[in-house]
């Protein structure tokens, strides 16, 4: 599934992540990630992303993402935040689906 | 917690003041082409300024003492959802080369650059590589590929003539229509006019040209009366991006110019054009302007026309097309807006 | 009395930082804020932050609160949801004026209580009262649902709505608190006192705190995670009132193995309420440490 529109999320706060989510022209996911942690943490987060991707059956997306030391939950509210934004469902989600492991 | 905030501000305030005070201790220049100009306060001090033309960020600065903190990430992002909010899907940033490493960081990515004065940068991670590809979807085989960019505001015989010498020498001839929307003629309703004056050749293809060439964040002081030594800058960086990506993807060996007499903008642009894409391989081209009556036809001259009424003095210096265009409820309103205005384009 | 609840650390949740950050400082409650710190363009973002806040940070045995938006919004409804949904602790109305008001958020607590699946009645409430038409209406509303831990005085509003601003005497609002407190007391239930919101005077927020303590409220919201200790300071017991405390509690200890009625403690009768103060000091005492 993509997206019916382009959406934004986040801020470049420190501790925060700022995500642009668009369709791109293919049938994968494309993530571009910068972070302030990236050579720790940046494969990891790029792995999040996807995964978050993954469970809300997001595919065809480019997500732009600049890090600025945001922990998982954070990173992870952000991308959902963006995903509904562009479902044009931001304020009617059902949270049983945002499940948490 | 320091409150901050980004606000617009205006010429002729004290806050202008202070922003022209920062971008002088930083070492930068207030953009010709700035439409608005932002300040970034924190519990009411200036720590930050940028300024905006449509959907590039130019003219950039923080203050010495916020250097290192993240106030300048702060507020690029705060610009950068301005202008979403705007409706601008992709962004530029145009910045001394310097700083690319910085706002690379900050989710932009690099176009071209020209050492060491500028670098142009997007949003769009796969801003200028998906146009390059929409691009290759018009590739045709030839050997001797040729170019012209046009505003045609609006299309003349001039156009047409230029067209018409430069398509006979080529085995194929791309028009890429200036889109920035700086003219008295709608770009929609330009490229149209180039359509219609050119059904009559075979081997021409008109192309919108977007956001990669002559718009408001490669070049945005073509759309300004005077020349600055920022204009000569921003014609070598469109150029590189011509080279780099519209030239490789159709493979382009020729770009054809009109002679330019008049525009010190259009001149200066020419002149930058003769030394760099001959060095990518490109000929250019100058083609002699046509005259009509011993006076060179212009647009700026058919504009002229159109606001004194001489309808008899238009039909002379534009092909039939362009008259049935003039004369559409579209065209009309167009010169009604010529009359009203006072500016050159 | 078996919760603290001397400070209630108030956080923006438009802000990832500060909402992990908030654990640490030792306020025995958090109240992540929904409706008035976050704009409208940002209400989606802030509810869903403060869900995977709430969902995934480690906040120890600090009581979650959160402020929603009034149902009178577009938002309130999806906030409760959504809060339930997360396992918050306390869902904080605010703008409270009738009982009805509280029957509306509980219905809707309820609903979402079914819809995923935890405990009837586990979702409490509290309500904040900021205007002249909730303070008269304090004691209907402090009994207007079991769910109830205690109400709350929102000056800022209130004094607006009062057509005055607030002092550092507070005398504007003395009335208000006196109101709030002796409803709550009368339902039961916990008395809370507004913010302080010069974070520089702390002169000034330390009187503020001595006589909210002294009127008998409970605590009071805090903006900043320095006011935080002030609070705590002014609200642990005395080594010398801890001592009384104790030699009340041995007194009596002492008069009950021995089947005595009466009982008296240095020539002086003690009596219940006596015993009722020293216990609660103990208490305070012990969860202060």
């Amino acid at each position: 599934m993509q997206l019916n529109k382009p959406a934004t999320s986040g801020t470049m706060d420190s501790c925060d992540i700022s995500i642009r989510i668009e369709n791109n022209t293919g049938t994968e996911n494309e993530v571009f990630l910068s972070s302030i942690v990236e050579k720790q943490y940046g494969k990891q987060i790029v792995a999040l992303i996807h995964e978050v991707l993954k469970k809300h059956q997001i595919k065809g997306v480019t997500v732009n993402a600049v890090d600025r030391g945001a922990l998982d939950c954070t990173i992870k509210a952000r991308l959902e935040s963006a995903i509904y934004r562009g479902l044009g469902k931001e304020h009617a989600l059902d949270w049983s689906v945002i499940d948490h492991e | 917690m320091e409150a901050t905030y980004l606000e617009t501000v205006k010429p002729g305030t004290k806050a202008y003041e202070e922003v022209m005070g920062l971008l002088l201790e930083n070492g930068i220049r207030m953009d010709d082409a700035v439409q608005k100009t932002f300040g970034y306060f924190s519990d009411d001090q200036l720590i930050g300024t940028a300024s905006t033309c449509e959907n590039t960020i130019r003219s950039i600065a923080v203050k010495k003492t916020h250097q290192g903190s993240n106030a300048l990430a702060e507020m690029l992002n705060e610009i950068i959802l301005v202008l979403y909010d705007a409706g601008f899907q992709n962004q530029f940033i145009y910045t001394k080369c310097l700083y690319a490493d910085t706002f690379k960081h900050l989710g932009f990515f690099e176009i071209e650059r020209v050492e060491p004065d500028v670098v142009l940068l997007e949003r769009q991670p796969n801003g200028i590589r998906n146009f390059a590809h929409y691009l290759e979807s018009f590739r045709v085989i030839g050997d001797a590929i040729g170019a012209i960019v046009m505003n045609a505001n609006p299309f003349t015989l001039g156009h047409q003539y230029l067209i018409e010498t430069a398509a006979a020498q080529c085995d194929f001839l791309y028009i890429f229509v200036v889109t920035a929307e700086h003219s008295a003629f709608k770009h929609e309703d330009r490229y149209k006019m180039i359509v219609d004056g050119t059904v009559h050749i075979k081997n021409v293809m008109v192309i919108h040209g977007g956001q990669y060439i002559i718009s408001d964040a490669t070049f945005p002081n073509y759309f300004l009366k005077h020349a600055s030594d920022a204009t000569r800058v921003q014609a070598v960086l469109d150029l590189k991006i011509f080279s780099k990506y519209f030239a490789a993807a159709l493979k382009i060996n020729r770009r054809f110019i009109g002679e330019e007499p008049y525009c010190q903008t259009t001149s200066a642009y020419n002149e930058a054009m003769k030394v760099i894409l001959p060095e990518a391989g490109i000929e250019v081209i100058e083609i002699p302007r046509r005259m009509v009556d011993d006076t060179w036809i212009s647009a700026s001259r058919v504009r002229n026309l159109l606001k004194e009424n001489d309808l008899d003095g238009v039909r002379e210096l534009v092909p039939e097309t362009t008259l049935i265009f003039l004369k559409s409820p579209k065209g009309r309103q167009t010169i009604g807006r010529i009359k009203r205005s006072t500016s050159r384009h | 009395m078996s919760r603290l609840r001397r400070t209630m650390l108030y956080v923006p949740g438009s802000k990832p930082g500060m909402l992990a950050d908030v654990a640490i400082y030792g306020a025995d409650a958090i109240m992540f804020d929904l409706e008035d710190a976050i704009s409208l363009k940002e209400k989606d973002t802030a509810r869903m932050l403060v869900y995977n806040a709430v969902k995934t940070v480690d906040y120890g045995n600090t009581e979650l609160v959160c402020r929603i938006n009034g149902l009178d919004s577009p938002y309130g409804e999806r906030d409760i949801e959504a809060m339930v949904a997360a396992g918050i602790h306390v869902i904080r109305l605010p703008k409270t004026e009738t009982a009805q008001d509280l029957h509306d958020v509980e219905a809707l607590i309820e609903k979402y209580e079914k819809k995923y699946d935890r405990k009837i009645g586990s979702v409490r409430m509290m309500a904040a009262i900021e205007s002249a038409l909730g303070i008269i209406n304090a004691y209907e509303i402090a009994t207007a649902s079991k769910r109830l831990i205690g109400i709350a005085i929102g000056a800022e509003d209130y004094v607006t709505n009062l057509k005055t601003k607030r002092s550092p005497s507070g005398v504007e609002i003395l009335y208000a608190r006196s109101q709030l407190l002796n409803a709550a007391r009368a339902a039961g239930i916990a008395a809370l006192d507004t913010v302080f919101s010069d974070i520089n005077d702390m002169e000034g927020f330390e009187n503020e705190v001595k006589l909210i303590k002294q009127l008998g409220f409970d605590g009071k919201s805090v903006i900043n995670p320095k006011q935080i200790p002030v609070v705590h300071a002014v609200y642990k017991p005395t080594d010398a009132e801890v001592a009384h405390a104790k030699a009340v509690v041995a007194a009596i200890e002492e008069a009950e193995a021995k089947g005595y009625g009466v009982i008296s403690l240095k020539g002086k009768m003690v009596d219940k309420p006596i015993v009722e103060r020293a216990e609660r000091i103990l208490e305070l005492s012990k969860l202060s440490e």
